[in-house]
């Protein structure tokens, strides 16, 4: 499943990064095969997510998760 | 080919101290937030900008010690979390490390964030610089549990280590393992997590910027009141409380100043000055100490994320949120902070609209005026020409997306810790500021009154500001008004002083006065904002950008005057419609011509997206 799509207050598995333009970026901030990632809370302000990734908190788009697939841990 | 520049230049002069001594150059590069300012403002006794945010750094600080055994030449780079950039800054700090492969590299790392502060470092080894890693946050770490041994860390990078230690910091050279290629991003990590846990790696227990403070400031219903309400503090501490405290003190000062000031026009001139900036100069640093605690505590980067949505609908995105509030301290130095903006478009209408914020150069013209107009409620008033201005600079980015559209931004975002705020940190920043500050309004206030007494005597003075006040004599500004405004084009702090040895009342009427402070405050940005937009977006964008800010604040202008002075402003009015209409009717004609001639097929009209002339692309006639 996207990223985008996860629930709050869980743990995810990434299974793929998916080409993008941010995909040095994420890689870079962790966003690789086999990290944990903890969504802290989906349902803030507007579209956009925080999550807990590699012990420091980073809110990143839903439109940038789409390109981020999961599965539940 | 500026870092050229001053090597070159820093050369020469090193050269005459100290002509034998050995040359030593440091890159301090890393992450962003991991403390590299920190580091090079210790090991260089600089005095680098420090703040709690991503993109305090945005270009390349460089400092110069010369000390008993060498020369010493460091580089502050800003933050990248990779050597693929995404952002200006990021593409300064890349750039920098690939044109200078021969630089000893200071890989600052947060010790909380190791696993992914060693994914740049691993790139630097690949790409063979010589490198120390220097591990900043000991104390976090430690405190939270966190546990690494370092000689073991060390041999498996095969780099020294240094843990930083303020000033005392030692820097150890060595000879750096040219580590092989990884071919993708996940070799990288994986090699990551084999080094840590080799060397005994724990990260802290407690996450970091999981803070409980987070779950309220980030709350779907609370984050922005609580955004209006540390506004609203911040409004009453300038305007209110601190007005009264210096109230009786600053009127002594004044009593003192009016005997010394009695000899000489010019004398006058500078004393009448002097009496303006003192008058605000509580206020002024009362705004500059909220925005530094705002900066250092870390809050600026979740106002990012809570204005992400909000400012996307503007054709801005939520990084905007770190120059716009520098802003309100002063737009020359917040305009540099928008080159952490990734997307050129938005990059640019972020800097554009900066100078339409309220800055501390601002604060005496809408004090002086305001309180002109009125005696009561006067921090209410205040508080409601810094709302109305956030509203028309909003407004007019809402102009410039027609022209500069953007793509709906990727936020990407780390937040930094909450953490209490370093006073003595906040107070250097504030002590350097008002420095700059003081120093630029002192030197322009000199610099201004010389020329307009060489242009007086010269008897160009009328010259200089007949079309302005052509332009500007419908809202019923007089010659003295005009020059004000034009002075002020070269900062803005000039408009209060030049009208600050005249009575307002006598020289406008309060309708006047009222479209003086909407003109002031949107006409144009200073020199010195206006120097760094075309050191940014080149002459002729930031020259049509300016032109369309003038344009834009004229009408505005034009707008509250035909409601507060319909009468004087109704032939003004028909005057302006009559001109619009030739404009109008000539491009109508033109049009006609055109499209006579399409139809007798002596031009040949382009059906494709972009050209010149019909504004479509790719077209093959362009």
């Amino acid at each position: 499943m996207k990223l985008s799509q996860a629930k709050t207050k869980k743990r995810y598995v990434i299974e793929t990064v998916i080409d993008c333009f941010e995909k040095n970026t994420l890689e870079a901030m962790g966003f690789v095969k086999g990290m944990y990632v903890d969504i802290l809370a989906s349902s803030l302000l507007n579209k956009t997510l925080l999550i807990n990734i590699l012990n420091s908190t980073v809110a990143i788009k839903k439109t940038v998760l789409e390109n981020v697939l999961v599965k539940e841990y | 080919m500026k870092i050229a520049g001053f090597l070159s230049s820093k050369k020469k002069k090193t050269k005459q101290i100290e002509n034998n001594k050995l040359q030593k150059n440091y890159i301090l590069c890393g992450n962003a937030n991991t403390g590299k300012s920190t580091v090079f403002n210790a090991l260089a006794h600089a005095n680098a900008h420090i703040g709690n945010w991503l993109g305090v750094t945005v270009d390349v600080e460089t400092k110069t010690c010369i000390r008993n055994d060498a020369i010493y030449n460091y580089f502050d780079l800003p933050g990248t979390a990779s050597l693929e950039a995404t952002s200006i800054d990021e593409q300064n700090a890349v750039n920098f490390l690939k044109e200078h492969k021969d630089f000893l590299v200071v890989n600052v790392c947060d010790l909380n964030n190791l696993r992914r502060n060693l994914y740049l470092t691993l790139e630097l080894l690949e790409q063979g610089f010589k490198v120390t890693l220097l591990l900043n946050f000991k104390k976090s770490f430690f405190k939270l549990g966190g546990k690494v041994n370092l000689e073991k860390l060390s041999k498996e990078l095969g780099i020294p280590i240094v843990l930083f230690n303020g000033k005392k910091t030692q820097l150890i050279e060595g000879n750096s393992v040219h580590m092989h290629s990884f071919s993708c991003a996940h070799d990288r990590h994986k090699k990551i997590d084999e080094i840590l846990k080799n060397c005994d790696y724990v990260t802290p227990h407690k996450a970091y910027g999981t803070n409980k403070l987070d779950k309220f400031l980030l709350n779907k219903f609370f984050a922005i009141p609580c955004f209006f309400l540390t506004m609203a503090v911040i409004f009453f501490l300038t305007f209110v409380l601190v007005s009264k405290l210096f109230e009786v003190p600053l009127g002594y000062v004044f009593s003192w100043l009016d005997k010394g000031s009695a000899n000489g026009f010019y004398q006058l001139v500078i004393f009448e000055s002097l009496k303006i900036i003192l008058n605000f100069l509580p206020q002024i640093i009362t705004i500059l100490l909220c925005i530094n605690i705002l900066e250092n505590s870390g809050y600026i980067s979740r106002l990012a994320f809570t204005f992400e949505d909000i400012f996307e609908k503007f054709g801005l995105n939520g990084k905007s949120i770190f120059p716009i509030l520098m802003s309100l301290g002063c737009a020359s130095i917040a305009t540099p902070f928008s080159k952490g903006i990734a997307d050129k478009n938005i990059r640019l209408k972020t800097a554009s609209i900066l100078s339409l914020f309220p800055c501390s150069a601002k604060l005496p013209i809408i004090v002086l005026f305001l309180s002109t107009l009125t005696k009561t409620y006067l921090a209410f008033y205040i508080s409601l020409i810094y709302a109305a201005c956030i509203i028309i600079a909003l407004a007019f980015c809402l102009l410039l997306n027609r022209k500069y559209k953007s793509e709906p931004s990727n936020l990407i975002l780390e937040f930094p810790a909450l953490r209490f705020v370093s006073f003595k940190q906040v107070l250097k920043n504030i002590f350097d500021s008002l420095k700059s500050l003081i120093s630029r309004i002192l030197f322009v206030i000199v610099v201004v009154n010389v020329i307009l007494f060489c242009l007086t005597k010269l008897n160009l003075i009328t010259f200089l500001t007949i079309i302005p006040f052509a332009l500007l004599s419908i809202f019923g500004f007089n010659l003295e008004a005009v020059s004000a405004l034009v002075s002020g084009i070269v900062g803005k702090e000039l408009i209060a002083t030049g009208l600050s040895n005249v009575v307002l009342t006598q020289i406008f009427t309060p309708a006047a006065l009222i479209l003086f402070l909407i003109f002031a405050l949107f006409y144009t940005p200073c020199f010195s904002t206006t120097g760094l937009l075309v050191e940014q977006f080149g002459a002729k964008q930031t020259f049509k950008i300016l032109g369309f800010q003038f344009a834009f604040s004229y009408v505005l202008t034009c707008l509250v005057a035909l409601i507060l002075m319909p009468k004087q402003f109704v032939s003004f009015l028909i005057a302006i419609t009559v001109v619009a209409s030739i404009f109008v009717l000539i491009k109508l004609i033109s049009l006609l011509k055109l499209n006579k001639m399409s139809k007798n097929g002596t031009l040949k009209l382009c059906n494709q997206n972009s050209c010149k002339k019909c504004n479509h692309n790719s077209c093959n006639n362009r």
